[in-house]
């Protein structure tokens, strides 16, 4: 019992210690690659002692200048709500991860460890619950800022976060289609199969437009370029314009754990989660020839590994898609959700279930 | 140990909670959320019972009741929308055209 | 604990649903709903409805309360008229049929015969069992469910066209 909580502590711990240093250095990845991509030097001031390291000590000034600030609550405003409102984008965004597996069951010292926060039946059905309890945080800061264009922004943002959320459903119902389950975990465990002996089962080979629709659809929520028009930092004021200092910071943290959560999603469902591909339980394997075997220990750190490294990379490639795109316009925005990417999604849908019928029968 | 009868009383009360509001209240928003909460508490007596009899038809029929509050929802807030426009008010004392 | 679990979930249930009678904004209101939306979905989880507790976040919380506060927002409410409960003869009225059903439920739910208790399958309530129930046995109501949502879908839009 007691060592069950501390398990489960020590998961905690380690999920979200990772999620918010992510979070952090994103920051900072955000403003090196734009300035890499615009042809600039990018944040490279910040030093200790000297000590610059590419301006790695950029998040740690930010922080320090953020909390410092004056913190400024409109006096026309809902002082409740307007402080209840970003510590709901950030704790929406956070609930996530705890069902999403970073890894294979752990068997240590006669324990059956499974590497997720919660082993919930609802599995990617939680996420999506999340997803669209996220949508408060956007309406209550916009309409506790007693300001009329935060207001217009959240409505904005609102509809938007609404309109995609039909788009990001529908796709995941193909995956669930193709591995039969809704679990992330059991999800993540079907992607060890191979097609043909040799390619790896993950989602995108099973699911190509839907991992399209999905990532596009996930991009949208994040409220990041192409799709940033809720926030549009230099020219439309957004829901979050009336806030200033910690709170400020906590809408920006809001965002980048949305995009890690976006990545990390997108890693379990459509690329093989924490699977490494030839590599199980038994060891490193080359189908039908031999196998190495690999202590189970060393297996479950490299299964891992993996899965930071897919996250990150999927965070980087969300970065370089917002600094690759230019912005949407709002008319165009929704017509893209609901005349092109819903009317996909429900073709995914049939697509996939006719597929999957004729290839079982 | 909980029975079924302390989850019928939840459901119940908050029922009960519900047509009290739907009584005392006057803004047309609140009394449809009233509403809510009373096919809330129906639907927790149903899930209760459902577990005790250990059959599905009664999760069945909340999600069912969820569809129907949807609809209720959407059509009953447009409705609302269009009276505010005309009369300027979501008093329902004060709607009284149809009374006689 | 499984008691203490639902003395703590009942209590936010009520208290908060007291509050959506109770508080005086609109806005807030509609955040006693949540809160209490959201507890009720906490009640199915524990009620081995794992599906129901889901869909009623998402449903309930995540789209059907989005709605008020969008229909809130629009008209910016607040600032015109200060929301009132009735009072005098009709609130009295009103006061006494609602405890006497709140006092009649309660009577006949704490009593009423039951059937004894079955013994749940470990999937109850899970995903699988309930599409399974619901594609099959009623099949005809969700299509109907379906179009009923199609005509609201139109009807509200239509009603905000001519406005």
């Amino acid at each position: 019992m007691f060592i069950d909580v501390a398990i489960t502590l020590l998961k905690i711990a380690f999920v979200f210690g990772l999620v918010l240093n992510i979070a952090g250095i994103l920051g900072w990845a955000e403003r090196k690659q734009s300035a890499v991509m615009q042809d600039r030097i990018g944040a490279n001031r910040a030093d200790i002692l000297g000590l610059r390291l590419f301006g790695l000590f950029h998040p740690i000034a930010d922080i320090v200048k953020v909390i410092t600030k004056e913190d400024w609550i409109p006096p026309g405003g809902d002082k409740f709500l307007h402080t209840l409102a970003p510590f709901l984008a950030l704790f929406t965004a956070l609930a996530v991860f705890a069902v999403i597996p970073f890894g294979d069951t752990l068997h240590i010292a006669g324990r059956d460890i499974p590497l997720v926060i919660a082993d919930l039946n609802v599995g990617i059905l939680f996420v999506i619950a999340f997803g669209s309890l996220g949508i408060y945080s956007v309406v209550l800061a916009g309409w506790s800022s007693d300001n009329k264009y935060s207001l217009l922004g959240s409505m904005r943002a609102a509809a938007q976060v609404i309109s995609y959320e039909l788009a990001l459903a529908l796709s995941v119902v193909g995956v669930i289609m193709a591995y039969g389950s809704v679990e992330l975990d059991d999800i993540a465990r079907a992607q060890g199969q191979y097609v043909l002996g040799i390619i790896p089962y993950w989602g995108v080979i099973a699911q190509p437009l839907g991992f399209l629709i999905f990532f596009a659809a996930a991009m949208a929520e994040t409220k990041r370029t192409p799709f940033d028009l809720p926030e549009c930092e230099s020219e439309i004021i957004g829901y979050f314009t009336e806030y200033s200092g910690f709170k400020f910071l906590a809408f920006w943290m809001g965002e980048f754990i949305e995009v890690i959560a976006v990545a990390g999603v997108v890693t379990t469902l459509y690329f093989g989660g924490w699977q490494v591909p030839f590599i199980d339980s038994q060891g490193f394997f080359v189908p039908g020839l031999f196998t190495i075997p690999l202590p189970h220990l060393l297996v479950v750190v490299i299964q891992v590994t993996a899965f930071i490294l897919k996250v990150c990379f999927f965070c980087w490639f969300m970065l370089l898609v917002r600094w690759t795109l230019p912005r949407f316009r709002y008319d165009q925005l929704m017509g893209f959700g609901w005349k092109f990417l819903l009317p996909l999604a429900f073709l995914n849908v049939i697509l996939s279930g006719v597929i999957f019928m004729s290839f079982e029968g | 140990m909980v029975t079924t009868s302390h989850y019928l009383i939840l459901g119940s009360a908050l029922f009960g909670i519900g047509v009290l509001g739907f009584l005392m209240k006057r803004n047309v928003i609140v009394l449809l959320m009233c509403v809510e909460l009373m096919i809330n508490g129906a639907g927790v007596s149903f899930v209760a019972l459902c577990r005790q009899t250990g059959s599905l038809e009664g999760q069945v029929f909340v999600l069912f009741a969820m569809v129907i509050a949807a609809v209720e929802i959407a059509v009953g807030l447009s409705l609302i929308l269009l009276i505010f426009r005309n009369r300027a008010t979501l008093d329902v004392d004060k709607l009284e055209v149809l009374k006689w | 604990m499984e008691l203490i679990q639902f003395y703590i979930v009942a209590a936010i249930t009520i208290s908060s649903a007291v509050s959506v009678i109770m508080q005086g904004r609109v806005m807030y209101s509609i955040l006693s709903l949540i809160v209490t939306l959201l507890s009720v979905a906490w009640i199915y989880a524990i009620l081995n409805a794992s599906f129901l507790a889901v869909v009623q976040v998402i449903l309930y919380a995540g789209a059907i309360v989005v709605l008020f506060v969008f229909a809130v927002m629009m008209l910016r409410y607040e600032e015109i008229e200060p929301q009132r409960m009735r009072t005098g003869l009709i609130g009295c009225l009103g006061l006494l049929v609602a405890l006497f059903f709140i006092f009649e439920l309660i009577l006949s739910s704490a009593t009423g015969p039951f059937v004894e208790e079955a013994t749940l399958s470990a999937d109850f309530g899970s995903i699988k069992s309930v599409g399974a129930i619901l594609y099959t046995q009623y099949l005809v109501p969700l299509e109907l469910a379906s179009i009923l949502l199609l005509v609201a879908v139109v009807g509200a839009a239509l009603f905000s066209k001519r406005g």
